[in-house]
């Protein structure tokens, strides 16, 4: 069933990268 | 459960390569006042879409250890999404520069009031681009899948260079992030990463399979439109496979040629005289062109076995076999291996064709029905008038009409055209049977 699995897990990866980046991006942004 | 560790294991070493460009940047960066969120925001997609960029190799380059815990057709669907959104965080990056002073200009290479570093990021940008596109669009573009695989190596060579260079330039122009010791010594160990994984791919492989040639001792032609090339071992005693496992052939002038195929071992896994037989059909230029000409007596090189895909693995009351097309080659190196065993389980055997000229072993398989515990269901898509069997495509049914009452406990192995196996999958699953029991090897690679 990869055609369906890989898909989804592609998908919760990118979340998780997109929220890590914003975490840094917050992190690293001074006031 | 043994794999499930395994594949978390790699699964999470590969997120923290990732992210960890980002937890050394928040670790070791210097402060920067009118910097704005979408600028760091910017700079985060940009290491991320870098990284995914840099490890995409490390996923498709046969690591027999990470692509044995998810398969090889997984990893490359998944190197082909990650490929994706790895791009797509690159094209958003510049994008979001658009809120930051930086004007439309950075978009242009050649303009030569833009900043080096700039004009170097966007030329990655580009090729990047154009690395998808053929990928995406290879057979629109009536690319050979050789000249393909050569123009997907050098393009990936060079957006990871020319980003490079983009960095290291903005390190010495700004250097929020990258000035620091820890962040260059990561970018450092990555690009060894690659080099090595590279080398060892190109190089090493090669040099390892050039002392084991094998030799055509046979090629013949086959119905369907298909050929089966017979081989020997020379100077080694070959390798031992699981049936539904496949292998690269490598039919060029040395094992360092870019002619390198995926095939699916067609014999018996368990020959005594390591003798192997691949089944290829005419479908491109490599199939057409240059496997009928393989003569025999002539050496060519196999790097395998590869795959998880394998009725060795996936043990049942009995196995459910489905062939689309070509998709019958490892089914009958199944079939075949466990007949010379003297397996006693029920096997029952799909068979998909468009008509019954196209099917391929089908004289072997009568043979075989008659020596083991197997059944033969071929289903053919345009039947002659006095055909008997069943017509059209696969389904629930049909399926269900020829499986023994205790069919939940076998093994379901599906092998074909993409949307042949997604209906095939559906069916299935839609009478009760465990997805952990359906398993499916995708031939359409690339």
């Amino acid at each position: 069933m990869s055609h369906k699995i890989v898909p989804r897990v592609v998908g919760l990866i990118t979340v998780v990268l997109l929220l890590s980046a914003a975490a840094f991006a917050w992190f690293v942004t001074t006031p | 459960m043994k794999t499930v560790v395994r594949g978390s294991i790699w699964f999470g070493l590969y997120l923290f390569l990732i992210v960890l460009p980002l937890i050394v940047g928040a670790a070791t960066f210097v402060e920067v006042p009118d910097r704005s969120f979408s600028l760091n925001f910017s700079a985060a997609i940009a290491y991320i879409g870098f990284a995914i960029m840099a490890f995409e190799f490390a996923l498709i380059s046969r690591l027999g250890a990470a692509s044995g815990a998810f398969g090889n057709d997984a990893m490359l669907q998944f190197h082909r999404m990650m490929g994706i959104v790895g791009v797509m965080l690159v094209l958003v990056h510049p994008i979001l520069l658009l809120f930051n002073r930086y004007g439309l200009a950075m978009f242009n290479p050649f303009d030569g009031s833009v900043l080096p570093l700039i004009r170097a990021g966007a030329v990655s940008f580009y090729a990047a681009l154009l690395l998808i596109a053929l990928s995406l669009w290879r057979k629109q573009l009536r690319l050979s899948y050789e000249f393909w695989q050569l123009s997907h190596t050098f393009l990936t060579f060079f957006v990871l260079i020319t980003a490079a260079a983009h960095i290291v330039v903005i390190s010495n122009a700004i250097g929020t992030f990258e000035r620091s010791g820890p962040m260059r010594l990561l970018w450092v160990v990555y690009f060894i990463i690659l080099l090595s994984l590279f080398f060892r791919y190109r190089l090493i492989k090669p040099l390892q399979l050039r002392k084991k040639p094998w030799e055509i001792i046979s090629n013949v032609a086959q119905p369907g439109n298909q050929r089966t090339l017979t081989l020997k071992p020379v100077g080694h005693p070959g390798f031992t496979f699981e049936p539904g496992q496949f292998s690269w052939l490598i039919t060029g002038k040395s094992p360092f040629s870019f002619m390198q195929h995926p095939i699916s071992m067609s014999s018996n896994a368990d020959a005594p005289d390591g003798t192997i037989a691949f089944t290829i059909k005419a479908l491109g230029d490599w199939s057409t062109k240059v496997v009928p000409n393989l003569k025999p007596g002539r050496l060519m090189w196999v790097d395998g076995p590869y795959g998880v895909f394998s009725a060795d693995r996936e043990q049942g009351m009995g196995y459910a076999l489905f062939g689309g097309g070509v998709g019958i080659t490892p089914m009958f190196s199944i079939i075949q291996t466990l007949c010379e065993r003297g397996d006693a389980r029920p096997v029952v055997l799909f068979y998909s064709a468009a008509a019954v000229e196209d099917l391929t072993f089908k004289d072997e398989l009568d043979q075989l029905s008659q020596k083991m515990n197997l059944k033969l269901v071929y289903v053919i898509e345009k039947p002659p008038a006095d055909w008997e069997g069943e017509s059209g495509f696969v389904t629930a049914e049909i399926i269900r009409r020829h499986l023994p009452a205790q069919f939940r406990r076998f093994q379901f192995l599906c092998c074909g055209p993409g949307k042949y196996m997604d209906a095939v999958e559906d069916a299935v699953a839609s009478l009760g049977v465990p997805v952990e029991r359906i398993h499916t090897e995708r031939f359409d690679m690339v």
